[in-house]
């Protein structure tokens, strides 16, 4: 079964309000036959994006994609005791990308953290730009320079524009390198 | 790396060699934990893979698993998993990492695998920030002795 995270999550990222049933996949038929009782409903979110946001589509499919492939997994996903991702720490993460990215940006890779947070990095021509979201939806980033200096490192406020300045300043410079190929 | 920060005095057993090696499992997609350079195509693995967690980074020593005739692919839990290895003397010069065994953890899956018995914990992240603590994740991901050894 499926359950769309029912209320918005982020600035700009709104939900389909309604519940929908998933197509019947191979995973759900094994889920039947080797666990028996009810299987932990999916979670899933769809981002809806404004009149004036049209140009971002690509952006909020890809993060969508991330976004819900990482809310597939489930308690020790890393073979360990790694925790669910939490909607905090999705709803963060969504937040950011928007805050950061721009219709010209390169796209962050998305990585599940064994807290139930998120990470985000960009990596271009050995500079990074690597943000942290914790379970809380608490983040912080850190850029490193191609010597693997630390060139920012700082706690990051999602809706305080201040904070994140830095950050779109590195990500448009990596975006820009990235384009170029250089 | 001039990451010094004083690290507490049961973070590293020093009986454990700088020759010996640590396992580590991760997963190359659902969920990805391997970051890609656009640029140049490098493959490494996320700073993410070595947050710890309330005991540290769980990994396996290579002297232990050899001595009960098990290799890399006996870490691995899913196809997709992938082994990386790291000298326990470049974990130690990341200051004030160290490392512990921490054979037959329990509350995790298969907990009866043999496996368990080389069991090991990279430590001293106690007392750390989150930039300090950050700074030592990305430190021990970029570590050029790092070998992807499965599969």
């Amino acid at each position: 079964m499926t359950q769309l995270l029912d209320r918005p999550i982020a600035t700009g990222a709104t939900l389909y309000p309604q519940a929908g049933r998933d197509r019947v996949e191979r995973q759900d038929a094994e889920d039947f036959y080797l666990q028996p009782g009810p299987s932990a409903p999916k979670r899933q979110i769809f981002i809806q994006l404004s009149a004036a946001q049209g140009n971002l589509r690509w952006l909020a499919d890809h993060v969508q994609n991330e976004v819900n492939a990482m809310l597939a997994l489930g308690d020790g996903w890393d073979g360990h005791r790694a925790k669910p991702i939490t909607e905090e720490a999705v709803g963060s993460t969504i937040g950011l990308v928007f805050a950061l990215c721009d219709d010209l940006s390169l796209p962050p890779q998305f990585f599940p953290l064994p807290d139930g947070g998120v990470q985000i990095e960009w990596h271009v021509g050995g500079e990074a730009m690597e943000v942290e979201i914790d379970r809380s939806g608490d983040a912080h980033g850190l850029a490193t320079d191609r010597a693997g200096a630390v060139i920012f490192d700082s706690s990051l406020e999602p809706t305080a524009i201040e904070t994140l300045l830095p950050v779109q300043t590195i990500v448009r410079r990596l975006s820009i390198r990235a384009a170029s190929g250089r | 790396m001039g990451l010094e920060v004083q690290g507490g005095g049961d973070s590293d057993d020093p009986a454990i060699a700088d020759d010996d090696r640590l396992y580590r499992r991760l997963s190359d997609s659902s969920p990805n934990m391997i970051a890609v350079d656009v640029l140049t195509g490098a493959r490494r693995p996320s700073s993410g893979a070595f947050k710890p967690d309330d005991d540290g980074v769980s990994v396996y020593r290579e002297s232990l698993l050899q001595r009960d005739s098990l290799e890399a692919v006996d870490v691995v839990r899913a196809p997709q998993n992938l082994v990386v290895a790291l000298p326990v003397g470049a974990v130690r010069s990341i200051r004030p990492l160290g490392v512990r065994d921490d054979p037959w953890p329990t509350g995790i899956p298969d907990e009866d695998h043999p496996r368990n018995a080389a069991h090991a914990l990279i430590k001293g992240w106690n007392g750390l920030s989150t930039g300090e603590r950050r700074r030592r994740q990305r430190a021990l991901a970029a570590l050029p002795s790092i070998e992807f050894i499965y599969p």
